[in-house]
């Protein structure tokens, strides 16, 4: 039978160049466990979301009312729903421990920096599809939500109005926006994003996985020519990624049955008002997952400078393999470096947090400052990484 | 290195505490929803006796009272809703939101998820919130919703017990908190009892959802449990 498709599938090359003889270094700590888990999160977000779309409605005057009877006339609908927010906001946090192992252990330098790009493209991809999902419920913070990202369009000069105009079908939000949102939310962007992690596992088993001490693995190979700090990712990883895949679930379970709404943080209270064109709310807020780039958009009062910033924000993370001008890969032999990313993580968190309060004068100005920090470390990085001595890396890894 | 770290770290702690010095706000009272079938039961009573004339809860279900708080469907048809709606039908009011835009300036919302929008301590508050205000056309104002065009329809039950509404202080002008009276127990339970409900009918799913719960996670610790003995034995041999 295997013989069989074999002779006209590549089926068992593909086994062991990915799974049995894909040598992985047997040094992964924690933050390893986020990349599968992102896996693991992107097939339970398609599987649950196939079952809402089943009894959602895609329609300004039937979606808030079709929420509820998912949450309260479908058996287990409501199950469902929250498998896919609790889904979303556990999509960022794996997605963000993940992207901050690469900083920790310089992942996305040489020869790694498409493994990066790649990433950071299905970073972008997650973002339009978290943002067109927010949408669809069409409470007020969807809609107000909707209302100020396309409008950030208009920030473009000359051309700005019309695209705008053309990107929501309307002079405002309404049923035509809403109706592409969902076509881009459940087919187009989903499309994507399995393409592009596909193509971003298939450039990281080119190239090999890094560790948490930027050890080359393949230089020091056996008389088999397995690399000797390297263990078959199947049985090895696998076992040790299905053990904190349950792990991760227990607290994703104990979220969605006692906190569902993560006191607001999840799911915002102002999203259970209907959506409403002529009554903007007092605050709005983006869902804590984007409140960092919320705050750097904020951070300036012109809004033509704010939306640049923002774009800057994210667009800098795609250069990071070339910012970085080190030799060396992890921060355990780059200790100015190490201290430079925990500042970066830092001003991440604080902005995220500013990003979800309302613009008072103090928040106002710790935005500001660590905005400043935030550019500060892709502005230093290139000359700190070339001045900095590191330490000897070793030859092969320790545990 | 550390020191920086935990000296901005401990600088930030501050930070919400510094920002929301600065604002102010009305102070809400504090109760702790009770999912009880007895308290979820007085809260569904009182709600539709008394709330349902104006407001409806257009996503909820009758059914719900059956199948959630064990009511039985005789009790329903005949009691609460007088013969007017089957077991199967929503929640809905008599009154039209036509009708509530005329009469009292804005439409009685409708109150399904009105307790996840909201919180069931603004809920609460607010229906102890009512003070005297002979210059609003129903004769009564709100501390945590001012100028709110429904009527103080709670007063009327506590007539005759020790009165309360009457002793709820004029909002202070400029910063500080409202210090409200003491709530007679008999309107406490009552008003926590049909915030309980409303907070239960926002999100139905909680009673399922809390028995739930438990069974789910003791799963995932026995397959924790498990899953763990296998990677261990699996990572004997590597050093």
């Amino acid at each position: 039978m295997i013989e069989w498709v074999d002779a006209r599938y590549p089926l068992m090359r593909n086994m062991r160049e990915h799974l049995t003889e894909y040598y992985a270094p047997k040094n992964f700590n924690f933050f390893y466990f986020f990349g599968s888990l992102a896996l693991l999160v992107l097939v339970v977000q398609i599987l649950s979301g196939i079952w809402l779309t089943m009894h959602y409605k895609p329609d300004a005057g039937m979606a808030f009312a079709s929420v509820q009877h998912i949450m309260r006339d479908v058996n287990y609908g409501w199950l469902i729903r929250y498998i896919h927010t609790t889904g979303a906001s556990a999509f960022f946090i794996v997605v963000y421990l993940h992207m901050f192992r690469g900083l920790m252990y310089g992942s996305y330098k040489q020869p790694r920096e498409l493994v990066w790009l790649v990433g950071m493209l299905i970073f972008l991809a997650l973002m339009g599809e978290a943002f067109m999902g927010y949408v669809l419920p069409w409470g007020q913070m969807s809609y107000w939500g909707a209302q100020v990202i396309i409008n950030l369009f208009t920030a473009i000069p000359y051309v700005g109005g019309g695209l705008a105009e053309w990107i929501r079908g309307g002079f405002s939000i309404a049923d035509p926006t809403l109706n592409r949102l969902f076509a881009f939310h459940v087919v187009a962007l989903p499309i994507v994003l399995l393409a592009l992690v596909a193509v971003h596992l298939i450039a990281l088993h080119e190239v090999g996985s890094n560790n948490p001490e930027g050890v080359d693995i393949k230089k020091k190979k056996g008389d088999d020519g397995i690399p000797l700090d390297g263990i078959p990712f199947h049985p090895y990883y696998t076992v040790k990624d299905i053990f904190g895949a349950v792990v991760f679930l227990f607290v994703a379970a104990v979220i969605l049955f006692y906190l569902p709404t993560f006191h607001g943080v999840f799911l915002e209270h102002d999203n259970l008002i209907q959506a409403n064109p002529l009554k903007t709310p007092a605050h709005i807020k983006p869902v804590w997952y984007f409140g960092t780039f919320y705050a750097v958009l904020r951070a300036v009062p012109d809004k033509l400078t704010g939306v640049v910033l923002m774009f800057l924000s994210i667009a800098l993370l795609f250069l990071l393999p070339w910012l970085d001008r080190s030799k060396v890969k992890s921060w355990r032999f780059r200790p100015i470096y190490k201290q430079m990313v925990i500042l970066f993580a830092i001003s991440f968190l604080v902005l995220m947090y500013i990003g979800g309060q309302p613009p008072t004068a103090t928040y106002k100005m710790f935005g500001r400052i660590f905005t400043v920090i935030y550019f500060a470390f892709f502005i230093a990085l290139p000359f700190v990484s070339k001045w900095e001595k590191p330490k000897p890396v070793p030859e092969r890894v320790s545990k | 290195m550390k020191n920086w770290i935990a000296a901005i770290v401990m600088g930030l702690l501050a930070l919400p505490g510094l920002a929301q010095a600065s604002e102010g706000g009305a102070n809400l009272r504090h109760m702790k929803v009770d999912y009880s079938k007895e308290a979820l039961s007085a809260g569904a009573k009182t709600f539709i006796n008394n709330c349902t004339g104006c407001h409806s809860a257009k996503f909820y279900r009758l059914k719900g009272l059956v199948d959630d708080l064990g009511m039985s469907k005789d009790t329903i048809e005949k009691k609460l809703m007088y013969g007017t709606k089957d077991v199967n039908a929503h929640l809905t009011s008599a009154m039209t939101s036509q009708e509530g835009g005329k009469w009292f300036g804005a439409a009685p919302p409708d109150l399904s998820v009105d307790a996840r929008a909201r919180g069931s301590d603004w809920l609460y508050s607010y229906l102890l919130g009512f003070y005297r205000d002979d210059s609003s056309s129903t004769g009564w104002n709100n501390h945590v919703f001012p100028k709110v065009s429904m009527p103080n329809v709670l007063y009327h039950m506590t007539q005759n017990s020790p009165e309360y509404y009457s002793s709820v202080p004029q909002p202070k002008h400029g910063k500080g908190e409202v210090e409200y009276p003491e709530v007679p127990k008999k309107l406490d339970t009552k008003v926590q009892n049909l915030v309980s409900f409303l907070t239960y009918m926002s999100d139905p799913s909680v009673l399922t959802r809390h028995a739930m719960g438990p069974w789910v996670l003791l799963f995932l610790v026995i397959l924790g449990v498990l899953t763990y003995l296998v990677k261990k034995e699996y990572w004997r041999d590597i050093h």
